[in-house]
Order: C-alpha cells, then structure tokens, then sequence
C-alpha cells in the first residue's frame, strides 16, 4: 500500500480527533433506525469521524487506508475525508442497498469493481479533488493531492505517477487546482508513457506541460519507463 | 531677242541672286520685284542692259499717254511676239534635234527662261509660250516616246520615273488649272495604248499560259499599273486606266463569264444532269492537281531558306488562285455548298494545299524556321520578313484556330527555345559571375521579346518568356543567388544596388522566385543587426571596467547605427525592390529579429527609450539642430514597431519623461509634444495617454504654484518662511513611486502643512500623498572656511537638518530619526561622506558604509564653487520597471480572454490564444504559457471552465 506519507499524515491526524462518539454502533443490530444521539448538541453529532470509521472498517474487514473507502466515500457522497454524515450514510446505504453488515460485507467486492470501470473511476477522482482539499480553499494542498494520486494511481497503473510527485515536489511546492487535478487524469488516460502523442500546442495546464520538459530534460523516457514497476 | 539675251539674262540671275545674298535683310516681295524686273528686261526689250532702266522708262511713258498716245496695245502685242520668237528661235529647234528620252530630258529641263520662270512671266506670256510648244512640238513624237517608255516599263525594265512624272507634270501645267491638256493631249492616247497592250498580252497569255497563271499575270499586271498611278501618273488617270484593263481583260472576262454560264448551267439541271458534285470535286482535284505537278516538286528540291522563299510565293499564288477560281465558281458555293453544309470553296482550296503541301512539309519548314531564329540568337542577320511570312502561313492554315501555329510550330519551338537556353545557361551559370548572368539573361529576354514583335504570334509571348525564365532563371534560380562571391548575399554586402535592381525585375516574372530574394535580403538584414549587436555586446563588455556612462555612449552608438541600418535597407525596399511589400515584410522581420534581442542585458525598448531621453534631455550627449531631433525621433518611433514589448518601451519612456519634467531637464518642450504626437499615431493613444497626462500635469502645477504664492502673499501669517515648490501630479499618469514616511525636519513639516491647507481650499476630495524622493532642497551650509548653498534631495537634506541639533550620529540613530529603509540610508550617507563631496565625516573612514558608523558635520569642509549640487545615485529602476510592465501584463492578458470569451462564449484553445496574441500584439507579445496560467488562474476564478467532454474548449462563464 502506497499512502504517502503526507496522506497518512492526514489520516492520522484525523483519526485522533476525539470528541466524536462513534455512531457507527447501529450497524451491529439493525439498520435503517438510527438511535437519537445523546450528544445532539455537540457539533459532530450525526457524524461518524476518525473512530468511527475505523470502528466501520474493523465491522466490514477493510484497511482504513483501503482505496476503496475511497469508492465507498463517492457511493456517500461524502464531503469530507474520515467523515460521514448521518444523511451521507444513510442515504449512500440505501443507494447500495446494503441493510446489514453482512450486506456490506459481500457489496465491497462489486464496490472495489466499479474502480475498474473507466467511467466510474474518472468520477470518483473527480469527487476525491473535493473531498480531500480543505473545506474553503479552492485548491488542494499538494502533499494531500500526492497523497491521492499515489492511491488513485496505484489503482489505475500509471507508470508516470513518481515522477510526477517528484516533478511536484521539486518545482512546484504549491496547492494543485482543480483544473490540474482533472487534467492529470485526462493526461494520463490518453497520452502514452512515451510522450509519442503529447501535443505541445494542446491545451494542457501549464504545470503539465512543465511536467513533459522535465521529463525530456531529464531523459525521463521510454527505457527507464518500461523498467518501471510499481 | 537672240542667243545674247539668255547668257544676259543667266547673268542676270547671278547678279541677282548675289545681291539677294549680300542684302539678305531685304524682304521676299522686294527680290520678287527684282527678279520680274530682271526678267522683264532680258526677255522683252534689248540685250543692252545698260538701257533697260531707259527702256523700262520708256514703257512706263508710252503706256501712261493720253489715250492717243497710249501704246500699251502695241506694247502687249510686241510681248507677245518676242516669247513666240524666242520660243521658236531657240526652244523648238533645241527640242527638235533631239530623240526619244533625250527629247524628254530637254523638254523637262527647258530654257530656264521659259520654263522655270512661271510666276515671272505674266500670264499671258506664259500662255502663249506653251501655245507655242505645243503647235509647234512635233505632239506624236512626245507621245510616241512617252508610250515607249511606258512600255518598256511594262515590259519590265527600269525607266527614269521621275522624269516621266515631270513630263507630265508640264501637261497637268500648261492646263493652267484646267485638266483639259492632259486629258485631251496625252491620256486619252495613253488609254487607248494601254488599252492595244493588254489586248495584245490577254491574248496571248490565255493561249500560253495555264489558267492559274493566266490569273497571277493578270493580280501582277494589275499591281502593277496601280503603282505606275501613284508613281507618276495623275491621280485622276486611276479610275479610267482601272476601266481600260477591266475592258481589255474582258477576254478573262468573258471566259470566266462563259465557264460560270457554263457552271449555272450545269448545276441547275434536273437531278440526273446535276453536276455540282462533280464540279465540285473537280474544282477540289484541279487544285490537287497543280499543287502536286507544280507545287511540291518546285518545294521538295529546294531546301532551308531557300525552300521557305519558295513556300511564301507559293502560298501567296495559291491564295491568288483560290480566290479567282472560287469566283467562277461561286454558284456552287451559294446554293450547292449552302445546302449541303459541305465546306466552302475557299475553305476547300486552303484544305487542299494544308493536306498536300503543309501537312507534307511543315516539319521540314519548322525546323528550317527553328534553325534561323537559332541562327538570329546567336547573333546573325537573318530575313525576318521571311520569317514573318512563314509564320503567317501556319496562322492562316488553322483558318481562324491556332491549333497548327501551336501544334505543329510552336510547341517544338518552345522546346528548342527551353533546349536551347539551357544549354546556354548551364554554361553561364559556371563561367559567369552573377551580375554578369542576369546582364545576359534580361537581354535575353528583351531579345526574344522582341522576336515575337517582329515574326512571332503575339500569343507566343507568354509562353515563350516563361520557357526562357524558366531555363535562365527559375531552374538556376538558388544557384544563381547563391552565388560565393557574386550572388544575392555579395549584391547586397557591395551595395551592388542595380544589380539588385536587376535581380528584382527578373525573378519578379517568376512565380514565387521573389521569396528566395527576399529570405536572402532578410537573412542579410539580419546578419548585419546581428553585427551591430554583437560589436554593442563587444564594447560594452570591454568598457565594463570603466565609467558606467561610457557603456550607455556605446549603446546610443548602437541606436545610431540600427537607424542608420533601417535608412539604408529601407532605401533599397524603396528603389531596388519597388516597395514590394514582400520586401517590406522581410525587412520588418530581419529587424524584429534583432531589435528584440537586447544588449548587454539591456532589452531594446529600454535602449531606445534611453535614446530618446538622451535626445531630448537637456546637455544630452548629442548636440542636433531641430530638424535633425525631429527627425531621429521620428526614426526611433520607426523602430519603435519592430519592438515586440511595446509597453516595456512606454514603461521606460515614462520613467525617463518624468525625470526630465520633474528635474526640469528637458531641452524642449515642442520636442517632447511632437514624439508624443508621433508615437500616438504609431502606437494609438492608449500607448500616449499617460504620457501627455504628465505633460500637462507639468503645466496645471506651474499655474499651481503660482496660485500657491500669490495665497502666500494674501496670508502672510500663514508663511512658513522657506520657500517651497510643489508639482501636483495626477497619480494615474505617473510610475509609482515608494512614497516613504520619511520623519521630515520640523521646518520642512510646516510648509507641507501650509500647503495641504493652501489645497484644501481649492479641492475637497483629493487626496495628496507626498513623494519626497523626488524632491530636491536648496540649503545653507556654514562651513568654517565658508557659507556655502548645497543642492541636496530631500532625503539628504533631511539628514543633514538631523546635525543641526547634534554633532555626532550613529547609522542607527540616523536611522530611526529618518525612518527609513536601510538601502535607503546607505545610500544617502554614502553621497554624503564617501562620495565627491565629504559634507560628513565618517569614523571609521572607509569607503563604504556600515551600520556601525559614526558620522559628524565635516565643518572643515570647503570647495572653490559657492553652490554644488550633491548628487544622489538614483536607484536601478530596471528591475521594478520590468516586474511593473510584467504585472500590467498579467491583467492585461486576463482582460484580454474576458472579452474575447464574453464574445465567443465557447472557444478552442489554440483560437483564443491566437485572438489573445492578435489582441495584444500592438502592445506586447505575449508568451503562450504565461497565457495558458492565465487561463487556468481564470478557470479557479469561475470565469471560465473547461467543456466537460473536450478539455480543449472552454466555456465563458457569465
């Protein structure tokens, strides 16, 4: 599993926050009747947070870290990553048509499929740009995004994946918009790790085609693409 | 009168005329009056000269009597008698001992006295001396002779016409106007002659002769006595000799009369009897017939020249005898022909000789025509005539089509011509150097130019140039102008201006054959800006070492020769190169390419915008008249246009605009409107805007001011005691400038305060911001040895006030007292105490300055000027200028895709940075990628987003 570190930061981070009561309980007796929280008042009531999510995971045999929370955050609609609204749940569940855990259980394997769906996968990269950057800002820190596109790029076999965090890393160090975000995806799906068909006259975002001069400058090519395992 | 009175009279005429010389002021009518007098005296009284004024007088007396007296009769008679006696004594026998042509030649020359004395004589003299000849000429044999002139003419030989034309002359003259004479005296005589001859020639020529001979006799006979009108017979004769030689070839006549009766007969009859088509045939085999016994065998044994002289007679009788034959049968060609829709008779006869002599023979007079235009092009006298009439066969055979001329001449022609020339110019292309080739290719083609004027087509022309361009030009074109040591490239470097001039005239013809001239012409432009570059670069990094100033010399010499390179060029786009706008295309670019280049880190925009400001700035380092700063501005405005970043120009022009308006540097005011005015009508007057905003702002703050003083004199309590000088500047106009809150001297802070408040009473709502980095003190220092005025900056002076109340300071305490930055505070103790003029002195005393210094008044201090100016070094405005034009450059790209987005609402990528390109290319040329972060920065802002299905749209957000 290849979590960033930066990301796992995140995660940890997360996961830390206390003061949120797991709501998860109600998924080992019966679903779709959610008890009144005796915590109304508090500001996360009606979410499920860092502990409780990882209480989830434990219920549903999954890693936390599991790319396909990431499938199961987009089936919730979920906002925010490591949280769930109660609405978000409920409502995400209900699409699925899970009512119990041994539902969920058996449902992760279609869910964890439906990453190999073209389609769907650009959907859920696009969902993870909002869901991952920080509530209010318009553009995602970059060591988030890395974090991300290791997971998202594990997935989808992109040879190019290092070299593009180190390319980031090196020259840019600043937050990545959505436009880049989205058109990595774009870049990555219809140019070839060759750079045979990359279009220099296209409408790439810059930080693209700064990406592509570094890679020729350094000689970042074919050969040593080829090598390339992940 | 006797044999005396001629020789008088010659003597006479001598005299006469001598005297006409000698008195050459005296008028025609006196001479005239001389000469009859003269005349008169010879010819009508005594060979005594001496008594002819006697005589004359006599002859006045007797006819000036009373009526009894009066002897004019007799005197008129005795005149009278003496002409026929002199004619008869002298003229007639002189005339009758002479024969045949001689006679002639005597008639014509005459006894002057007679003859060419009309006009001399009266009339009546004149009269009754031709009557005279003429009874007593033995007529017949004047006539006789005339006719045996005539008829030996006829015959063929040379007879003297002009004599024959005088001759006759003398009949139209004794006339006196009335034709009667030559009418009745000789042409009637003359016809009737005629008339016998050609009776006597018809007749024997129809017995003789073939019929199609018996015609070209008749056309040449026929030219013939037309030519003999108009050589020496009166015009009046033609019609009636015309008459005649129809009258007398009525024989022909009458048998063509007979042969068409005969014809109509036989192609009117009732189907069985109708012969048409065999008449036509035969008329078709009759002429098949003599072509193949007299045509071709004439033809085929001769051979080159010879054989075309042959073939243009030929063609000429063949035309005859068409035209005669086709008349006779003319009936076939109205009805039977008609009806038929079978090709005429003309057209037949022209066919018959196409498909036997042309068809048989057009290669072989082709190639005889090809080698003789061969001949001619290498320089031999060839009858083009000939040739001419050669070729006017191959039109006429088309019949209206030029397809033979083009099929079977021209074609082959065309290639021997393409043969031919590149043959030659493989040869010249090596021997000859390239001004040399082109000498001989424009001659070349003026040569076969004129070869089509006299013997080709017209509408060979074109075809015919293009194969020689072709050949001489276009095939060798690269070879030709790339030439080592004579092409284009050396045409150019030695200025070979009409070799350039040649060279456009020739491959202007060529298509496309300008576009290497061109490319060569920009590829020099530009090496030779280039050049200068790199000489700028050169020197400039030779003289790093030495004073700063000298560099900026080095690039005002680079200006100087980059205008001196555009006169030049220009000039040669103008006259060699006809203001071709190819031309002008390739010259802008040669320029664009090293105008943007820049020297010695310097971009070009800030060289010229240097440039100008030398120019115009008081004490710059060119002293020019007027005219010639007009006319250097109105060339740096020129270059001004190869110049991609247009706003770093402004930006700089500004910078340098302000320095002269705020510290009063510039030369001349009219100069500064009149490159604003230039630059507005290259640029726009966005580009000059703020610029004459600061202009005027300069006048508003002088009236200021003066307003300012005479508040001051009202309120007299209010004086702060120094005087103070404010410019008013309108913030937008101007470069920014760091506005500091410099902690000012106390003195000082009241005049601000005077001031705002001196403000406030005239405007409410604005709002002053002090820049006291530009403004300058003139104070007091009283030194030991003197009291001397200092002109310092603001800044400095503010620092200096600080000692007024201490002696010694430290850096920081200067520091914290200014409140300024610390560049800021280096830089002015710096001026102060290690500079030219050490007002303070510096512990520890080194060269440069450090927090930890001390500074004390250097009250020991003196200099032999009573006021010096301290100069404080500007700060490097380079920098902030270009990140300045660079910001302005962000907003201006991102308006730029707004309106174009809001226009077009959904535009590809590649368009909208073409538009965003178009759009701000008057100004500056933008980078594609700085355009692409713009677009993305847009695409965060939501005012455009990306078309969800092709990332390369976009999508105008409103």
């Amino acid at each position: 599993n290849k979590l960033g570190r930066g990301n796992r930061d995140k995660v940890q981070q997360l996961m830390t926050i206390t003061g949120a009561r797991p709501v998860i309980g109600i998924l080992k007796e019966r679903l779709m009747y959610s008890t009144t929280s005796p915590m109304l008042q508090h500001p996360y009531a009606d979410m499920i947070l860092a502990d409780g999510i990882s209480l989830l995971c434990n219920d549903i045999q999954v890693d936390p870290q599991d790319i396909v929370m990431l499938a199961i955050s987009w089936h919730m609609k979920a906002a925010t990553m490591c949280e769930f609204s109660k609405q978000e749940f409920v409502g995400g569940l209900q699409a699925l048509g899970i009512d119990s855990l041994e539902k969920f259980r058996e449902r992760i394997p279609f869910i964890r499929s439906e990453l190999k769906d073209e389609h769907k996968f650009q959907e859920i990269y696009n969902f993870a740009f909002d869901w991952a950057k920080e509530k209010g800002q318009k553009s995602l820190a970059l060591d988030t995004a890395i974090g991300m596109w290791q997971l998202l790029f594990a997935e989808k076999e992109w040879p190019l994946v290092e070299h593009w965090c180190q390319f980031l890393q090196a020259r840019h160090n600043k937050a990545i918009s959505r436009d880049t975000w989205s058109q990595l995806l774009e870049f990555a799906r219809t140019v070839d790790p060759a750079l045979t068909n990359y279009d220099a006259e296209g409408a790439w975002p810059y930080l693209i085609d700064e990406f592509v001069e570094y890679l020729l400058e350094n000689g970042i090519q074919k050969g040593q693409l080829s090598d390339w395992t992940h | 009168c006797d044999g005396q009175s001629y020789r008088l009279q010659k003597r006479m005429g001598l005299h006469s005329e001598n005297h006409y010389k000698a008195e050459g002021k005296s008028s025609r009518a006196e001479i005239q009056c001389r000469g009859i007098y003269a005349d008169l005296l010879v010819m009508v009284l005594l060979p005594c000269v001496l008594f002819s004024l006697i005589i004359y007088r006599c002859a006045y007396t007797l006819c000036t009597q009373m009526p009894r007296n009066d002897h004019s009769k007799e005197l008129y008679d005795k005149y009278r008698e003496t002409i026929e006696e002199h004619v008869n004594s002298m003229v007639l026998p002189s005339l009758k001992g002479k024969h045949g042509e001689l006679m002639l030649r005597e008639l014509v020359k005459g006894p002057p006295g007679v003859w060419e004395s009309k006009g001399c004589c009266n009339r009546s003299g004149e009269c009754c001396c031709f009557d005279c000849m003429l009874v007593f000429l033995p007529l017949y044999r004047l006539i006789v002779t005339f006719f045996n002139q005539i008829g030996q003419e006829r015959n063929g030989e040379q007879i003297d016409q002009a004599l024959l034309k005088k001759v006759l002359d003398i009949y139209v003259e004794v006339g006196m106007g009335k034709m009667d004479c030559y009418e009745k005296n000789f042409e009637t005589m003359m016809l009737q002659d005629s008339a016998a001859y050609y009776s006597g020639k018809a007749s024997i020529w129809i017995s003789e002769y073939p019929y199609a001979d018996y015609i070209l006799k008749v056309e040449e006979c026929l030219k013939q006595e037309m030519d003999r009108v108009s050589h020496y017979l009166h015009s009046s004769t033609e019609p009636k000799l015309l008459e005649v030689y129809r009258f007398v070839l009525s024989i022909l006549r009458f048998v063509i009369i007979s042969a068409e009766s005969t014809i109509y007969n036989m192609c009117t009859q009732k189907p069985p009897h109708d012969y048409s088509q065999q008449l036509y045939d035969k008329y078709r085999e009759s002429f098949e017939e003599y072509i193949t016994s007299a045509v071709l065998p004439s033809l085929r044994e001769k051979h080159d020249e010879f054989m075309l002289r042959e073939l243009v007679k030929r063609w000429s009788n063949h035309k005859v005898m068409v035209r005669w034959l086709s008349r006779f049968f003319h009936y076939l060609d109205r009805y039977f022909i008609a009806r038929r829709s079978l090709p005429g008779l003309n057209e037949v006869g022209l066919t018959c000789f196409r498909d036997l002599v042309y068809h048989e023979l057009n290669g072989k007079v082709r190639d005889a025509v090809i080698s003789l235009i061969d001949q001619e092009r290498e320089g031999e006298q060839i009858d083009r005539a000939l040739l001419k009439n050669v070729l006017d066969i191959f039109v006429e055979i088309g019949m209206g089509q030029m397809d033979h001329y083009e099929n079977d001449f021209e074609e082959v022609m065309l290639k021997d011509t393409a043969a031919y020339y590149s043959r030659k110019a493989s040869n010249w292309i090596l021997e000859d150097s390239c001004p040399d080739y082109m000498l001989k290719a424009e001659e070349c083609l003026k040569r076969e130019k004129d070869r089509v004027s006299h013997y080709l087509h017209f509408s060979s022309e074109p075809k015919l140039l293009e194969k020689v361009q072709h050949e001489l030009l276009s095939v060798y074109a690269t070879q030709l102008l790339e030439k080592e040591h004579s092409g284009c490239h050396a045409l150019l470097r030695d200025d070979k201006v009409e070799d350039l001039s040649r060279m456009y005239r020739l491959f202007w013809k060529i298509p496309r054959g300008l576009d290497p001239v061109s490319n060569i012409f920009k590829q020099h432009v530009s090496t030779e800006g280039t050049a200068l570059v790199k000489q700028a670069e050169d020197a400039a990094s030779n003289k790093k070492a030495d004073k700063k100033d000298v560099v900026g010399l080095q690039e005002q010499v680079f200006v100087r020769k980059v205008i001196e390179l555009h006169d030049k060029y220009m000039a040669y786009v103008n006259d060699c190169f006809t203001n071709h706008t190819l031309f002008h295309k390739a010259l802008k670019e040669a320029f664009e390419i090293f105008c943007n280049k820049g020297v010695s880190g310097s971009s070009s925009a800030e060289l010229l915008a240097t440039f100008c400001d030398n120019i115009l700035k008081k004490g710059g380092s060119e002293k020019l008249s007027d005219e010639a700063i007009e006319e250097t501005l109105e060339k740096v405005v020129k270059l001004l246009a190869y110049i991609s970043d247009k706003d770093l120009f402004a930006e700089f022009y500004r910078k340098k605009l302000a320095r002269r308006l705020l510290f009063d540097k510039s030369a001349n005011d009219e100069h500064e409107r009149s490159i604003l005015t230039k630059l507005k009508q290259q640029c726009g007057g966005q580009f000059t805007s703020k610029m004459e905003g600061m202009v005027t702002d300069l006048t508003l703050a002088k009236e200021n001011q003066s307003n300012f003083e005479e508040y001051l004199s009202n309120n007299p309590n209010i004086n702060p005691g120094i005087d103070l000088t404010v410019t008013v500047l309108t913030t937008g106009f101007w470069p920014s400038y760091k506005s500091f809150d410099l902690n000012l001297p106390a003195e000082m802070v009241k005049c601000v305060e005077v001031f705002r408040e001196f403000y406030q009473t005239k405007t409410k709502h604005r709002k002053l911001t002090w820049i006291y980095s530009l403004g300058t003190c003139n104070i007091n220092g009283k030194f030991d040895p003197k009291t001397m005025e200092l002109i310092v900056t603001t800044y400095q002076a503010s620092a200096l006030l600080l000692f007024n109340t201490s002696d010694t300071l430290s850096y920081q305490e200067i520091m914290t007292q200014l409140n300024l930055s610390d560049d800021d505070v280096v830089r002015l103790l710096h001026s102060l105490s290690c500079a030219k003029y050490k007002i303070l002195t510096k512990e520890p005393n080194t060269k440069t300055i450090t927090p930890t210094d001390h500074f004390e008044f250097n009250s020991k201090f003196t200099d032999k000027m009573k006021r010096i100016k301290i100069p404080l070094p500007p700060v490097d405005e380079k920098k902030k200028v270009i990140e300045d034009v660079d910001k302005d450059r962000r907003y201006a790209i991102d308006a730029s895709i707004v309106r174009i987005m809001k226009s077009r609402k959904v535009l590809g990528y590649q368009q909208l940075v073409m538009e965003c390109v178009e759009q701000l290319g008057r100004m500056f040329k933008p980078d594609v990628k700085a355009i692409k972060k713009r677009i993305e920065d847009l695409i965060t802002r939501d005012y455009l987003e990306r078309d969800k299905d092709n990332p390369n749209i976009f999508r105008y957000l409103a």
